[in-house]
């Protein structure tokens, strides 16, 4: 009876131990997902309050590459399809170019800063490795834009943002659908030119 | 979305609306067509015509009133017209069963249009009575009516088939359209439509700084903010979910051919 008891406490405690650890991990996974997040939107603020788009590019370049898993962000929204036809010379240039055309895209809308701030709304778990932060970005005028970012963890077991959603906008659905038309209408080189004028400071439109 | 029975007075009108609004809990929104764009060519055209008379005439007026006008004074515009949709949000709550949300909107159009001095200051929102946003397309989409095809409409832009009807509804419901003097609701829907206009410019920005594709680019995003606002602001994500699914197995034939990753 005693060894019985003294097995089911031992049971007890090792159920304790690996619940409290997987809690553990879980507000941990949390923590680290909100921590780059924080990081990509103090980054944005700081370039708001930078003078010209040569410095916030400067500024945002390491902070994008390092917060967004750019790679996997490029392939989805080319499609499995079409990337599987690439060379990887084409590979290559198209990868360089999306994330210069990413940090591009950044440096370009935020700027000016007149009092705008980030909140952290919500950080929860989606399916496997996955993480979802509600932000709100408060602007000037009393606006509110609502910022959601999907990470995924990686290998390595960093989080890195694979999608961003500004007001219900996702940006992923919006460059897949622009992609497609482009290299159905007018094929892939057409759209590494648009990618590269995107890429510069002031797109000819 | 849940079906809330309740008792229902014994008049037939009542019983039909509420019929009306309890099978509209029961549905959820249908999913999208593979193809919401099958009058593509006639919309590109629209849109090159819609594109060239804001360039024309609504983009200059739109910039001169946000340069001139200062923002207290936008604001107050904005939020004037803003309240006017308020019998709309609320009649569209009720059709969607929403009633808690019907009275907090219906609080609001009262207390703006009183307090708030016709709708000029924003006193709700200070007193947590927020804003949403409710149409009669919306509500269609709840009742379980398919999205139809993608239209561009000239001069107005992006609608669904199925947002046209709450075109109509919201025009009906607004009250200026019940004022018959033109001395009054000509200027004043011209002062809406810039107020209108003015709002919009942050977004066309992005569109041309952004935008490989401007017209697949504004459909895309007026598609997936009427999906959000059917589902207040929580849509599905399964599709997102799915397609990082994909990618996961396309990484590992990445693997293979030997991944460039993100650039140096």
């Amino acid at each position: 009876m005693n060894g019985l008891r003294r097995s089911l406490a031992a049971v007890f405690l090792i159920w304790l131990c690996t619940a409290a650890g997987a809690a553990g991990t879980e507000d941990d996974r949390a923590a680290t997902a909100r921590a780059v997040v924080e990081r990509l939107q103090d980054a944005l603020l700081e370039a708001m309050k930078t003078g010209s788009y040569g410095a916030r590019y400067a500024l945002l370049d390491p902070v994008v590459r390092e917060t967004h898993d750019l790679g996997k962000i490029a392939r989805v929204a080319l499609g499995r399809s079409v990337w599987k036809t690439l060379s990887e010379a084409e590979r290559a240039r198209y990868l360089a170019l999306f994330a210069k055309m990413s940090v591009a895209s950044y440096a370009r809308a935020f700027k000016g800063y007149s009092g705008e701030r980030f909140e952290i709304v919500s950080v929860q778990p989606v399916r496997k490795n996955g993480m979802f932060v509600r932000t709100r970005l408060h602007k000037a005028d009393g606006g509110v834009v609502q910022l959601d970012y999907h990470l995924i963890r990686q290998r390595d077991g960093r989080w890195r943002i694979v999608n961003v959603v500004s007001d219900g906008v996702s940006d992923l659905a919006l460059k897949r659908d622009q992609f497609r038309d482009i290299i159905q209408s007018r094929g892939f080189e057409a759209l590494l030119a648009e990618i590269e004028s995107q890429a510069r400071p002031h797109p000819p439109r | 979305m849940r079906p809330s029975p309740r008792a229902v007075p014994g008049r037939t009108a009542l019983v039909g609306l509420a019929a009306l609004i309890l099978a509209g809990c029961a549905t959820t929104p249908p999913k999208p067509p593979a193809n919401p764009d099958p009058f593509e060519s006639f919309n590109r055209d629209v849109y090159q015509f819609n594109d060239a008379l804001d360039r024309a005439v609504f983009r200059p007026v739109a910039r001169a009133y946000l340069r001139y006008v200062p923002d207290p004074a936008r604001r107050g515009v904005n939020n004037f017209f803003t309240n006017l949709t308020g019998p709309n949000v609320v009649l569209n709550d009720l059709l969607q069963g929403k009633f808690r949300q019907a009275f907090e909107d219906g609080m609001r159009f009262v207390f703006n249009s009183t307090f708030g001095i016709a709708g000029l200051v924003d006193v709700a929102s200070s007193k947590g009575l927020v804003r949403h946003e409710e149409d009669f397309g919306q509500t269609l989409a709840v009742w379980g009516f398919p999205q139809g095809p993608f239209l561009m409409i000239p001069v107005l832009g992006p609608f669904t088939f199925r947002a046209l009807p709450g075109a109509a509804v919201g025009y009906f419901t607004y009250p200026l359209f019940w004022v018959e003097d033109a001395r009054i609701t000509t200027p004043l829907a011209a002062l809406g439509f810039i107020d209108l206009r003015a709002g919009a410019e942050t977004t066309i920005r992005v569109v041309e700084e952004t935008a490989l594709d401007p017209y697949v680019f504004v459909r895309n995003a007026y598609l997936q903010r009427r999906n959000f606002l059917i589902w207040d602001g929580d849509p599905p994500v399964e599709d997102l979910l799915d397609e990082l699914d994909e990618m996961d197995t396309q990484e590992n034939d990445g693997m293979q051919t030997g991944d460039a990753g993100p650039s140096p």
